[in-house]
């Protein structure tokens, strides 16, 4: 009885008229006297007072601020790529084995916002660790990061034309950084090749993300750090790849699923299956988990422990209805596991430190009249049973973005809270926002700072939020800030220090 | 001023003007209102159309900007010209609110009226605008993800309230006419 009507089936106007009324004459009148107002003249109160910064500033190509030369260069190794894979697209079916790319060398990726405040980095103040976070604001686009050591991060990143959804993806790279994310080098990745978000690096050189080519599900990897890439297909009935973990350089475990966001447009992936390789993308084999297909989130801390969280089919839009399900033999069987009650699953993020380590981020209900908002969750028995954390109360309304774990007891927790800020011309409602603990989830505690309001943000958005963290190892932690698809930056933060005795 | 500017601008006009008449005509029924409204929409993009962001987000720039100016929108700030006055004596002329389908509708519509004001604008934009997670995002100045979670929120508000507004014994579908719903707080439209 609670069903609720489409919005659209009571919209209390008729978009026909509307749009008949919008063709009358009068309108072109209305149009005459704005165009023959003086431009010069005083703005209007609406206008000064809340008319906010431009929110998007256009189409800005990844390639707009690259020397001519560079640019050159780039879309002639891009016709190289094209040509050295073109020969495998003779068939209708588009991929039928691996390709691999010739080997390319790193272009350098640098950031100059013109007529924009200089970017910087500051230094945060951590409760935890003293002093130990910074922020830079030169990293690459907004994107997927994963760090397989300390001196190593890669983030997986698209420019598109527009912030606007299903804009043209101009170029996908992947950005390579060996000081913590201080500077980047990039990589284009195949022309035609387009992420899904994951990715997943086990070592320096290896790293793995699902996406598609041509329209065709594949698995991406490289080897050499990105001078080379190889595209595996695999089954196209298995849909696009949404969730990776690759805990070695040839085993890699992914979520595919055909379709996404049908339940109720909450960001669920439907008829999830578990797709595996142990040889690197040579050959896959797919098979479904026992319990709970509609898997979110997974991560594998060896080629043997797996733990994945997601929805029951029985309610799909029951956000409270969550399934988490473990495997110590890859895959083969899974055990069910019992997540706290009232504790909810909504576009959450997983990362185990080790077999039996793991943190979790969903939603829980009505924290002191804040509604529903995010939580984090841990288990210390490899995913069998879950405890509820308790966030710091000193962070208002959280959205948990991502969780990373360095060891079983270092976790942080990136995402955004209720306190606005002005950066630059923007205005917003929320801010970034870090967590950490080092008791492995007992406590948490946030990571205070403020971004000066001169720094870039020409974007509007790249202080909203901080999305993907990795942590290699213990007090090492990088993360990238949320932006406009189309932003050609996003803040780096980064943690360097050792942990205090 | 030039004329390719006047070119540019008159093509998002024609574009654009249909769909913001619409948006405001969803939070605003009095003719003179809209067409105020409207007219001071479109007047501000035009100071800033080298501002705007171009292409298909320049929509979205003019929602924001229709949003703050609804926002602003107080009697004292009304300052009707002839044109603008045209345009609301052509909007007096037509019918372009239509009454509920039903009581479900009835229903709904009070209980969205009834909600917080940020989960019945993310309500209106998604349901009546059309716009996506992404699109969400830019015009309420937040992430796609955070839009999509404060979506989600509102929807399962909408629910309670809807749930909570309708007679035990029957169901918002059934429409029983002699069982009056419980109303929700507010009247729809001029909340």
């Amino acid at each position: 009885v609670n069903r609720v009507p489409a919005l659209g089936s009571f919209d209390p106007i008729d978009t026909g008229a509307v749009q008949r009324v919008a063709e009358h004459p009068a309108f072109d009148a209305l149009f005459d006297e704005i165009v023959g107002r003086p431009l010069g003249g005083p703005s209007t109160a609406s206008e000064d007072a809340t008319t906010p910064p431009a929110p998007l500033t256009g189409p800005i190509s990844h390639y707009r601020v690259v020397h001519p030369v560079r640019l050159g260069v780039a879309a002639l190794l891009l016709v190289v790529v094209a040509a050295s894979i073109a020969f495998v697209l003779n068939s209708p079916g588009g991929l039928q084995g691996p390709v691999t790319t010739s080997w390319r060398a790193a272009q350098p990726f640098t950031r100059v916002l013109h007529g924009r405040s200089p970017s910087g980095t500051w230094r945060l103040t951590d409760h935890l660790l003293t002093g130990t976070w910074q922020q830079n604001t030169a990293g690459p686009p907004p994107g997927t990061l994963s760090c397989p050591s300390a001196s190593t991060c890669y983030v997986m990143s698209g420019d598109f034309s527009s912030a606007i959804a299903g804009a043209q993806m101009l170029s996908e790279s992947l950005y390579v950084s060996d000081d913590l994310g201080a500077t980047w080098s990039s990589f284009p990745t195949p022309s035609g090749f387009a992420s899904h978000g994951p990715l997943s690096c086990a070592g320096d050189l290896d790293c793995a993300s699902g996406g598609t080519y041509q329209g065709q599900p594949v698995l991406l990897t490289t080897t050499d750090g990105g001078h080379s890439f190889t595209i595996y297909p695999y089954p196209s009935s298995d849909g696009e790849l949404y969730s990776l973990s690759c805990p070695t350089a040839e085993t890699c475990v992914g979520l595919a699923a055909m379709s996404t966001s049908t339940a109720g447009d909450i960001g669920l992936s439907l008829d999830a299956t578990l797709l595996r390789t142990t040889d690197g993308g040579e050959s896959f084999t797919d098979s479904p988990i026992e319990r709970g297909d509609s898997m979110v989130a997974l991560d594998c801390s060896t080629a043997a422990n797996c733990v994945a969280v997601g929805h029951a089919d029985a309610d799909v839009s029951d956000l409270t209805a969550g399934v988490v399900a473990t495997t110590t033999d890859g895959g083969a069987q899974w055990m069910s596991g019992q997540l706290p009650a009232g504790f909810g699953i909504f576009d959450s993020r997983l990362s185990c430190a080790d077999s039996l380590h793991c943190m979790m981020t969903g939603l829980t209900a009505n924290i002191d009249g804040q509604g529903v908002v995010s939580d984090l969750a841990s288990t210390s028995d490899g995913g069998l049973s879950w405890s509820a954390d308790a966030l710091p109360a000193n962070v208002p309304s959280p959205q948990l973005s991502d969780v990373a774990c360095a060891s079983a007891t270092e976790c942080w927790a990136t995402g955004s809270e209720a306190i606005p800020q002005q950066v630059g011309r923007a205005y917003d409602a929320g801010s970034s926002m870090l967590i950490g603990t080092t008791d492995g989830g007992m406590t948490w505690s946030k990571v205070a700072f403020s971004v000066p309001s001169t720094a870039p943000n020409a974007y509007g958005q790249s202080y909203l939020s901080i999305g993907s963290i990795s942590c290699p190892s213990t007090s090492v932690c990088v993360a990238l800030g949320e932006a406009a698809q189309s932003s050609p930056t996003a803040p780096v933060y980064t943690l360097q220090s050792p942990t205090p005795s | 001023m030039t004329d390719d500017r006047k070119e540019r601008f008159a093509d998002l006009y024609q574009f654009a003007r249909p769909k913001i008449l619409a948006y405001v005509l969803r939070r605003r029924s009095s003719p003179a209102d809209v067409a105020d409204i409207v007219a001071e929409v479109f007047t501000i993009a035009w100071r800033r159309f080298e501002d705007m962001p171009g292409g298909d987000a320049n929509l979205l720039w003019l929602y924001v900007t229709a949003r703050h100016v609804l926002e602003n929108h107080g009697r004292s700030l009304r300052r009707y010209s002839a044109a603008v006055g045209r345009v609301a004596e052509q909007l007096a002329r037509t019918a372009t609110h239509v009454e509920p389908a039903d009581e479900a509708a009835i229903v709904a519509q009070l209980c969205l009226a009834s909600l917080p004001e940020d989960d019945r604008e993310i309500l209106m934009l998604a349901g009546w605008e059309g716009l996506n997670s992404s699109e969400l995002g830019e015009v309420l100045r937040c992430t796609p993800t955070a839009a999509r979670l404060r979506l989600h929120r509102a929807r399962a508000r909408l629910r309670v309230e809807v749930f909570d507004n309708t007679p035990a014994s029957s169901s918002v579908a059934l429409g029983h006419s002699s069982t009056e719903p419980a109303p929700c707080a507010a009247t729809p439209r001029e909340a």
